[in-house]
């Protein structure tokens, strides 16, 4: 057993140096936004200062950049989820042999480098006479994010028991009554996290709004810019806000998992008792039948 | 389609296809084809060059009368007055003159804006035959592919551990400890390795405390420092989709391997890594394919020495001015990209559906 104990202690060793190589390098990079040395660097230490903050909060460029970056995130979520969800229904009910073709294009965007995504927006609104700005990032960029609202929406409806849906339809609801009460109140949570994930893929992306920005700025390509001319520790203000902002939405994740873990453990537990309660009505398989009583 | 009517009505029916089909057509494959079709034409630069030396040509000519026509002019001034109709003529046949040549330059003007389109292998002949090109895009491939190497390398025991040695509580700290770089600005990350690979940044430093180095390395001028910021920023893309895999393996098959007498290397060879197959294809592609396509690290560590081929595909449409010839370099980067994951696809034995879980 002895070598079992060495070789659980080079795992944790393993995993401590690679937690260090992950996170020492952004907290250089944010303990440099202190300093007062105004190339961002931690050695020398020339002593503590707020000053980058305030020149952060005062650097109009950046901050227009930014509301541009809000609404291209935006305009991202209103296309990419509603986008993301036909294409996820459409999907779901599809058997034939086409299925596949079809789901192999819809998330072809997703394997694709995001230069050529932009390269592809940028050519074929050119040619439609639209130019680079805000528009073509909204559309370049929902390209691809709306098949990751797929993606997330079909993780979503595989799990969803379908006999619901008829068993609405069976008892006289409209099909948009079921839509709306059934299968939508079942996806609530999905389309809040397909908002989460579109509006960080917008806001974090480069490479596909490189091409398709035109003369216009974002958050991110700012960033670019300050990092390539003119660095300051001003950029190093700027990723401490965004690493406690990070943060917090990890943590926040963290706690809602853990609340839905407890939560599904009770509910176990409640139906475990329930089933040992009434042993002679086997509820799963209800659903089940109704189709066949319909008929 | 009956099926679709039957389960949502008409309009949502109707919403369902008209959205997809627009998201099909008009986002994915009318843009791509466009950009395929770009890549196989480009302007007849020989009827261009002809059309300005004559549109050149017709101007020189066009100067001529009008210095003949300010000559003529200035004569009508001076002149005595019956030889002033014989020069009224004389300015008014060059002004028809003038005029007559005015719809000569119309068409020269097109072929020059708009040279006729000619359909064939040029832009990617260029690509094969231009030695720098070509050793960029080898380059770029290679470097990717060690750097998805080094991503597998690093991660795998990593994501071992998350799902299989770490319990409880743990794994939901490491993996919020993860999620923080996983989101923070791509362009920040790289950052953060400019000021540790910089001149006088930590790594020198460190080295040269060690006693490794003598003088500082230059790292932002090589590609070592491309490579090494590159593995940092793209190293979770492997972790969590063989973390998702492992994570459903039943720990009970391990446990019986171990107390069959199994050696740690045999349970990983032949229960662990070929159980995380899918997640290990679905991590080489993704970091495959982010390394490939990454402008962001070689723009902010590289230099001038170290471009990367997505450097040259932007030099083209931005600075080169020439789309055709970038549309080309871009479509030789998917094709390579469709080829990595249709290797990895039928070495891995997984579906476009394990993919995408």
């Amino acid at each position: 057993m002895n070598s079992q104990r060495i070789l659980s202690l080079f795992c944790s060793m393993y995993m401590i140096a690679f937690m260090a190589y992950m996170l020492a390098p952004l907290a250089i990079m944010a303990a440099a936004s202190f300093n007062v040395s105004s190339i961002p660097t931690i050695s020398p230490w020339k002593g503590f200062t707020m000053e980058w903050f305030s020149i952060l909060f005062r650097d109009r460029i950046l901050w227009d950049a930014t509301l541009n970056s809000i609404i291209i995130a935006v305009g991202v979520i209103l296309l990419a989820v509603p986008t993301g969800l036909a294409g996820a229904l459409l999907l779901m009910q599809m058997q034939s042999k086409s299925r596949n073709l079809l789901y192999a294009i819809l998330i072809s965007p997703i394997l694709t480098p995001g230069v050529i995504v932009g390269i592809s927006t940028l050519i074929f609104w050119n040619k439609l006479g639209v130019s680079g700005g805000l528009f073509l990032s909204v559309i370049g960029q929902t390209s691809f994010i709306a098949s990751f609202c797929m993606l997330i929406f079909m993780a979503r409806l595989q799990r969803f028991d379908q006999s619901l849906e008829e068993a609405a339809l069976d008892l006289g609801a409209s099909q948009q009554q079921v839509f709306f009460k059934v299968t939508l109140p079942f996806l609530r949570p999905t389309v809040l996290t397909a908002i989460g994930i579109s509006f960080l893929q917008s806001f974090e992306n480069y490479n596909t709004t490189l091409f398709v920005i035109g003369a216009k700025n974002t958050m991110t390509m700012r960033i670019a810019g300050m990092v390539r001319l003119g660095l300051t520790p001003e950029t190093n203000a700027l990723a401490v806000i965004f690493i406690v902002l990070t943060i917090a939405a990890a943590v926040a994740f963290e706690l809602k998992r853990r609340v839905e873990k407890r939560r599904e453990a009770v509910l176990k537990e409640m139906k475990k008792r329930e089933d040992a309660a009434i042993p002679l009505i086997v509820s799963d398989s209800f659903p089940d039948k109704m189709p066949d009583m319909a008929a | 389609m009956n099926r679709y009517f039957q389960r949502y009505g008409k309009a949502m029916t109707a919403y369902i296809f008209l959205t997809t089909s627009l998201w099909l057509l008009g986002m994915v494959l009318m843009p791509q084809l466009l950009m395929v079709d770009y890549s196989f034409w480009y302007h007849d630069e020989g009827v261009q060059a002809i059309a300005m030396k004559e549109a050149d040509r017709l101007e020189a000519q066009l100067d001529d009368i009008d210095a003949a026509i300010t000559v003529a002019e200035s004569k009508l001034d001076s002149a005595v007055e019956n030889a002033r109709p014989v020069i009224e003529t004389h300015i008014a046949e060059l002004e028809a003159k003038a005029g007559a040549m005015e719809p000569l330059f119309e068409p020269l003007d097109e072929a020059i804006r708009n040279p006729p389109r000619i359909y064939g292998f040029k832009n990617y002949i260029y690509l094969l035959t231009n030695t720098l090109h070509r050793s960029i895009f080898v380059k770029t491939m290679l470097f990717s592919l060690l750097v998805t190497f080094i991503a597998f390398a690093l991660c795998y025991p990593v994501a071992y551990y998350l799902s299989h040695v770490a319990k409880g509580h743990r794994t939901g700290i490491i993996i919020m400890g993860l999620m923080v770089p996983y989101w923070v600005n791509e362009i920040l990350r790289t950052f953060a390795w400019l000021m540790i690979l910089s001149r006088n940044g930590l790594a020198n430093s460190i080295l040269s405390f060690l006693g490794l180095t003598d003088q500082p390395v230059d790292f932002l001028n090589s590609d070592s420092g491309v490579v090494i910021g590159m593995i940092y920023c793209y190293v979770l893309f492997m972790v969590f989709p063989i973390y998702n895999t492992l994570e459903t393996l039943d720990h009970n098959q391990i446990e019986a391997a171990r107390d069959l007498g199994a050696s740690w290397i045999k349970i990983h060879r032949t229960i662990a890594i070929p159980y995380a197959k899918p997640g290990i294809a679905v991590g080489c592609i993704m970091t495959f394919m982010v390394a490939v396509g990454t402008y962001a690290v070689p723009s902010i560590l590289g230099g001038t020495s170290t471009l990367w081929f997505t450097q040259i595909i932007y030099s083209w449409f931005f600075d080169g001015g020439n789309w055709n010839q970038g549309a080309a370099y871009a479509f030789a980067l998917l094709v390579l990209c469709v080829t990595f994951v249709m290797f990895m696809m039928r070495f891995f034995k997984v579906s476009l559906e394990d993919i995408a879980r």
